[in-house]
């Protein structure tokens, strides 16, 4: 008998249709992880509302399995409705305003508080790169999020967005030029930049 | 837009991972000036970028806790029983309360049932209202009907959840039948009543010894007797009331039987002989008011006047 781990992720969607719960722990397994590392990147790293949307998600999928259009791919498919949660939760914190939510002021404490010697700290760059991307758009955060730490392709944000594949590839360089001025002090590898360039010089 | 159109063909990301500016060919570097303003801003870029990858790479994964997968996978399998699925139908975990269509069923169905009850109470209402006092109107006005009936001997009841025209008056048939009978078949009638047994009894033997003493006269020729049958007949219609004794009333079942207008005469043979001759007038209380009377004659003896004085003193 076949493994579940060998089939395709369509094939366990189609199996998970006909009510198959080791094909659904297959699915699971494969992308929970996967699914709470970008609710939580996308949910103002709250890692229990990361942990309830994850949840919330795969009860829809089995709920609703039937929503799924087995020629479309599953995993872009999947993160298109997290996309979908995520744009909800943030209209709903946008209707309350001021909310714990709002970290504009922590992040301005925070900028005054840092220090030039602590910017080729990892942790630092790390903490203010979260903070940045709090401050992102949500469409600029979800591309940005998905392609590098989901490590999704070009391709597959373009369709879990709906977008063409040059539209995802302008947004995230664009993406990235507005986060380099915002972490150019912080970014360790600039501080190996800048010591190649002093050694060559 | 000039970004779009050149970033198209060539990789930007690719190059910003992969080489720094200097290391970048002349047709790579000078798609890169496209998009960068300086060679500082590229390699500005390039750092970020990898910094960036290798915060990615080193960030810690969010914990998942395992009772998420085992709720899951629980709910995954109820949803494969009937009953799971129409449970998981009627009472969906991601809806409020109110959307669950289970709860909406049971909201709709129990509004139905209390309005079916309503209904049902409402139409009882007025019936159970009317009866009441149905109830109250007969026990008040019974004694009233009772009063003004008493005479007529019937009972009129009003039902009064009716309208007035619509009233019907109930008439409750007397018990008492009017009996038109012959004088024989009335006294035996009178004989069946309880209080008069005795007296009739007592009557009857006096009369049997009377006649049997007259008939025994009549043999021997004796002229101190006479026929009182033929003398009761012939004052019939002259007879002299003179004492007007009480009344009596004697019932027998639905037959309401006045014993009155007594009258006692006195007559005088010639052996001076004293001959008590009763009239009983019999007055039959009819329904409708009217009277019909019964006479009756008796005769008794001279004899027999002791007796008679205590049936009257009984009576």
């Amino acid at each position: 008998m076949r493994k579940y781990t060998s089939y395709s992720d369509n094939e366990l969607m189609q199996l998970v249709v006909d009510k198959d719960s080791r094909a659904f722990s297959e699915l699971y397994d494969r992308y929970s992880q996967m699914l709470a590392n970008y609710f939580f990147k996308m949910l103002w790293q709250d890692e229990e509302k990361a942990q309830d949307f994850m949840q919330d998600l795969f009860t829809k999928i089995i709920e609703k399995p039937h929503l799924f259009d087995l020629k479309r791919n599953f995993k872009t498919w999947m993160f298109s409705v997290a996309n979908n949660m995520c744009k909800n939760e943030y209209r709903k914190q946008s209707i309350r305003k001021n909310t714990s939510y709002d970290m504009d002021e922590g992040y301005q404490i925070k900028d005054n508080q840092a220090s030039a010697l602590d910017s080729l700290q990892d942790s630092l760059f790390s903490e203010k790169l979260t903070q940045e991307l709090e401050l992102l758009d949500e469409k600029q955060k979800s591309t940005f999020v998905m392609r590098y730490f989901q490590d999704m392709s070009i391709k597959e944000i373009a369709q879990a967005l709906d977008l063409s594949e040059g539209t995802v590839k302008s947004r995230l360089f664009y993406t990235l030029k507005k986060l380099t001025v915002s972490l150019k002090d912080f970014a360790p590898q600039m501080a190996k930049v800048l010591l190649l360039l002093i050694g060559l010089n | 837009m000039k970004e779009d159109n050149s970033i198209q063909n060539i990789d930007i990301e690719e190059l910003l991972l992969s080489k720094d500016y200097d290391s970048l060919t002349m047709e790579e570097r000078s798609f890169a000036d496209t998009q960068v303003d300086s060679p500082q801003e590229y390699s500005e870029l390039r750092a970020t970028l990898l910094s960036i990858k290798q915060v990615s790479s080193d960030e810690e994964n969010v914990l998942i806790p395992h009772r998420i997968k085992d709720e899951l996978i629980q709910k995954m399998e109820s949803e494969t029983t009937f009953f799971g699925g129409i449970a998981a139908f009627l009472f969906p975990k991601d809806v409020p309360l109110f959307r669950k269509p289970g709860l909406q069923f049971a909201s709709i169905a129990m509004l139905l049932l209390l309005v079916v009850n309503i209904g049902i109470s409402i139409t009882d209402r007025p019936n159970a209202e009317l009866a009441v006092n149905n109830i109250k109107q007969q026990e008040r006005q019974l004694p009233l009907i009772e009063e003004e009936k008493k005479e007529e001997g019937f009972y009129d009841i009003e039902i009064n959840n009716q309208e007035p025209e619509e009233r019907k008056e109930v008439i409750a048939k007397p018990e008492v039948q009017l009996i038109e009978m012959d004088d024989e078949v009335f006294q035996v009638e009178v004989e069946k009543v309880a209080p008069a047994n005795s007296l009739q009894v007592l009557e009857k033997e006096s009369n049997t010894k009377f006649k049997k003493e007259v008939a025994d006269a009549k043999s021997a020729g004796s002229p101190a007797y006479f026929d009182t049958k033929d003398i009761t007949s012939y004052l019939e219609e002259d007879i002299v009331v003179t004492k007007l004794t009480d009344s009596v009333v004697v019932t027998n079942f639905n037959q309401s039987v006045a014993m009155a207008d007594v009258a006692t005469t006195r007559m005088r043979t010639n052996e001076s002989t004293t001959v008590l001759m009763e009239s009983v007038t019999l007055d039959n209380i009819s329904t409708n008011g009217s009277k019909k009377k019964f006479k009756s004659a008796s005769k008794s003896l001279k004899e027999n006047e002791e007796l008679i004085d205590f049936l009257f003193v009984a009576m």
